[in-house]
């Protein structure tokens, strides 16, 4: 193929234009549906918007919203920071230990430990309140049906995810600014909290606005705790008015519901690029870093050992042993002597009959999702921090800015689109749709990760390609693409790693023929076939382990 | 006297203009250029940085779009802003030498030489590839190290791998964007000798761009000195470095002592008046000057020497302030009548501060320089 320079760029941004097409039509949908009654296209109305401020739900849903939001993130910090702290700052011994334990946490999704959260401690037959029961006669002693256990399991999940957030930051931090201090008089500890903490808030303060939006919009454990347990969040809500046993599916007004949530991403969204400049600006004083200086833990590695432990049961041990042992059981109940006599393998032998075409289609969603995400975001990257015209600027934005649309939203967006559309494009119910719309999830991270790593590439590597007579595509195979090889490869294993566990989009967009493990999971266990549901969830974890431990072999020479 | 003599000169740029950003609303990196390198030399674009010479450079080479003029490379129109012919620089008959060296990272050094010859559209045939590649790397001495990575390489040898991959491909002209300035400065000198051997044996045709007046002086055929996007002056290093024909020419070009003056007297001898009293210079670099008209007075401080005779022409009395030894020679900072005057002479006299001496200026090495502003002898 022989491309002129000018051929070429029309021929990425005709690829980064589709990109930038779904997201546009992503973001129309969701406010024309807003706008249509029931599921009709282009009935303009406002009666959905009146219908909600009339919800009697409405306001404690967003209270209990803020409520997870802030929550989340709080319970979040205490177990993030230090961990971070601990791996980037002191001398710590085991910090190949910690950092397994996290990266191995990263193979459960967050809808599998609610799940086991479920199975554990719901006030009625929760294996751990029967024990308690059993043993000293106290009953319903914990209910997991709370704000606070809904905030807690969510932190306990993103943990892993925040440490690698932050790690880079305070690795990077240039420690000859506390030398500096110590050798001007200022005390090691004056010195933390005048020099160190300043320095490193815009980046973790970045870090909390993000974890504070994903907190927000993720549906696993809400989905899973929130509805049964009768606590109203504004994902819940929007679930609920597309979900057909509590009536006909209304995309419209599921839309409306989703506006105060669009709304609160989309400031968070701003906050985090405000804070995140900040933080740039800082890193930009350090010319040449040295290596951190390490302090000694001392005692205190006890108190470190003690929140790696209360950390890793909580969120892998007890959720992993809860899983296996329901899977093994016929119906939820504490260990015994009789349970162990009931222990058999049938639910896997039920679950095998089930578990053909979720396998394949999760597999097909992986697939298909990194395809678009990378073919889309290469594209959007090369433009943006090569040609750099005001057209490729404004691509990269407006592909950024889908960060700011909820999940749940875009795949009610996307619904109403391939309903209206229904006779032109037949995609709804089809895993195509579950692709196209998790792509289009991942671009915001993906061309993050690419832009980046090509911005740190000289664009004289591919001038002197160009100069010595080698042509664009070529050019752009045979050097770009491998120059950046470790981002491309690092953005396939994230993205991998979330669309095999992602449950909110394909929830929202399944059909029985599109159905994946994650929505097979949810479905058993609304239906109470938790065995069956926690053979599905091994089958998953299995597969999500393989995945960490190799993003964790890729991510090991940054972590 | 050193005007191409070819009747086709080799690379030939006419009004060449090149903006940044929106054409005509800032200024111009490159204002209006003609130039013309005659095949086989080695031309070398001088100036400080931000001048415009690696602007020029990658117009040349196709990697900037101009915004008016035009370019042909042996005979072939590269780039023309009338008929809007702009020919991608894959397509050009040349090739280059980056600054960063540009090396492909996940590849071997004879992978990076290969690469170009294999997967380029100049048309170098499939069975010719790897004598190619054996030949260059001979040539340069990386034969032993062909199949390592390069990113395991020296500075040096990367430099050369750089070389190799820009020789390989058998170039009309090859373009050099201050191809020794990562490198430290022994192995530059040593290096600037060697490169302009092999570039000379070859008989390439070089456009080579530096920052480094001896660099330039040293590796030139020709050489432009260029300010503000703009030559001040073009001609050979010695032409140059005898006969500045501007203050920035004379300032960028060795360490020259500027003083101002006024010319006293014309005619076979040129007499000036300098605050270091009435002084005879032996070059004029002013068109038709006149009596009365003001300009600088220059004189290097290695052609600065101690004086003995005191009726002679020239012969200026001073008191040393400093002095600073730097073994081969001494610089000192002379004081002559409350003007300063810089000399560097051999290190046998060895002359305390505080002391008086006689300098002698000798007028064949005395220059008069237009200040700038006036307009220079061409």
């Amino acid at each position: 193929m022989t491309l002129g320079p000018k051929g070429f760029v029309i021929l990425l941004r005709i690829i980064a234009a589709t990109a930038v097409i779904c997201v546009f039509a992503m973001l129309a949908m969701l406010i024309i549906a807003s706008f249509s009654p029931k599921s009709e296209f282009g009935a303009w109305t406002l009666a959905n918007y009146i219908d909600m401020a009339g919800m009697r739900q409405l306001w404690p849903a967003i209270f209990n919203t803020l409520v997870v939001g802030i929550g989340t993130t709080t319970f979040l910090l205490m177990f993030a920071l230090p961990f971070t702290w601990v791996l980037s700052r002191t001398d710590f011994a085991s910090k190949g230990v910690l950092l397994t334990i996290l990266t191995v946490s990263l193979a459960l999704p967050a809808f599998v430990t609610a799940m086991a959260y479920v199975w554990l401690l719901n006030p009625n037959s929760g294996i751990f309140n029967r024990l308690l029961e059993s043993a000293f006669g106290w009953s319903r002693v914990f209910n997991v049906y709370s704000l606070g256990w809904i905030c807690f399991i969510q932190a306990l999940m993103l943990t892993p995810a925040a440490v690698f957030m932050m790690l880079p930051a305070f690795r990077n931090f240039d420690s000859t600014l506390e030398e500096a201090a110590s050798v001007s008089g200022i005390s090691p500890r004056r010195a933390f909290f005048k020099i160190v903490l300043p320095t490193l808030a815009p980046a973790v303060g970045a870090v909390s606005i993000f974890f504070f939006i994903l907190a927000v919009e993720i549906f696993d454990v809400v989905g899973v705790i929130g509805m049964p347990g009768n606590i109203d969040v504004i994902t819940t809500l929007v679930y609920q008015s597309t979900y057909t046993v509590y009536g006909p599916p209304d995309y419209g007004f599921a839309a409306t519901l989703g506006m105060p949530l669009l709304a609160l991403c989309a400031i968070g969204v701003l906050i985090y690029l405000w804070l995140l400049r900040r933080a740039d600006r800082y890193s930009m004083l350090s010319g040449k870093n040295r290596a951190p200086i390490l302090r000694d833990l001392g005692r205190w590695r006890f108190a470190v050992w003690g929140l790696i432990g209360t950390w890793g049961t909580l969120a892998v041990v007890l959720p992993l042993l809860t899983v296996i042992w329901t899977s093994l059981t016929p119906y939820l109940q504490p260990p015994s002597m009789a349970a162990l006599s009931q222990l058999s393998f049938s639910s896997y032998r039920g679950a095998a009959g089930l578990v053909w075409a979720p396998f394949v289609n999760t597999i097909l969603l992986v697939i298909g999702t990194i395809v678009f995400s990378i073919v889309w975001s290469v594209s959007v990257s090369w433009l943006a921090t090569r040609v750099r015209s005001k057209i490729d600027k404004a691509l990269d934005a407006i592909v950024f800015l889908s960060l700011a649309v909820p999940g749940m939203l875009a795949a009610v967006a996307m619904q109403f689109l391939a309903l209206s559309a229904y006779h032109w494009v037949p995609l709804l119910g089809t895993l195509w749709l579950i692709i196209i719309t998790m792509a289009i999830r991942s671009l915001a991270f993906t061309t993050r990760t690419l832009n980046s790593s090509a911005l740190q590439i000289h664009s004289s590597l591919e001038e002197a390609a160009y100069v010595s007579g080698v042509g664009r595509m070529r050019t752009f195979l045979r050097i770009f693409l491998p120059v950046i090889k470790p981002a491309i490869m690092f953005a396939v294993l994230v993205t991998t790693l979330i669309s095999a566990r992602e449950l909110t989009i394909p929830l929202m967009l399944y059909s029985p023929r599109s159905s994946v493990i994650s929505t097979t999971i949810f479905d058993l266990q609304a239906t109470g076939r938790y065995d069956e549901a926690a053979v599905f969830s091994l089958l998953i974890i299995a597969i999500l382990l393989v995945l960490a431990l190799a993003s964790r072999r890729r991510t090991a020479p940054i972590a | 006297m050193s005007e191409p003599t070819n009747d086709k000169p080799l690379l030939s740029v006419r009004g060449l203009a090149v903006s940044y950003g929106r054409a005509g609303q800032s200024e111009n990196a490159v204002q209006y250029l003609d130039l013309d390198v005659s095949e086989g030399e080695m031309f070398v674009l001088l100036g400080p940085s931000g001048c415009g010479k690696t602007t020029l450079l990658r117009a040349v080479a196709g990697l900037q779009a101009p915004h008016s003029g035009s370019v042909t490379i042996d005979g072939q129109d590269v780039y023309n802003s009338k008929s809007g012919n702009s020919v991608p620089p894959e397509k050009r008959p040349v090739s280059m030498v980056f600054q960063s060296y540009a090396l492909w990272p996940h590849m071997s050094v004879a992978e990076n030489v290969a690469f170009p010859l294999r997967e380029g559209r100049r048309g170098v045939p499939r069975d010719e590839v790897a004598e190619r590649v054996t030949e260059v790397l001979e040539m340069l001495g990386l034969s032993n190290m062909r199949d390592r990575p390069v990113t395991t390489l020296s500075g040096g040898q990367q430099q050369r791998v750089a070389l190799a991959r820009a020789l390989a491909l058998r170039p009309r002209l090859l373009l050099m964007d201050e191809p020794l300035s990562n490198l430290d400065y022994e192995l530059q000198v040593r290096l600037r000798g060697q490169v302009k051997e092999l570039v000379s044996r070859i008989g390439v045709t070089t456009l080579y761009v530096t920052h480094n007046q001896n660099e330039a002086l040293e590796m030139a055929d020709r050489l432009a000195v260029m300010d503000a996007g703009k030559f001040r002056q073009i001609g050979s290093p010695r032409e140059l470095y005898h006969g500045p024909s501007s203050e920035f020419v004379a300032r960028f070009i060795g360490d020259m002592n500027l003083l101002p003056a006024r010319i006293a007297e014309v005619g076979p001898n040129l007499w000036v008046d300098t605050p270091l009293g009435r002084l005879r210079a032996g070059t004029n670099c002013i068109d038709d000057a006149k009596v009365g008209q003001s300009c600088l007075f220059g004189v290097r401080q290695e052609d600065i020497e101690i004086g003995d005779n005191q009726g002679a022409d020239n012969i200026v009395s001073a008191s040393v302030d400093r002095a600073t030894f730097s073994g081969d020679s001494i610089s000192y900072q002379m004081n002559v009548n409350g003007t300063g005057l810089q000399c560097r002479l051999h290190r046998r006299f060895d002359v305390p501060p505080g002391r008086d001496v006689l300098l002698r200026l000798p007028v064949e090495h005395c220059l008069v320089v237009p200040t700038d502003g006036q307009t220079g002898a061409s």
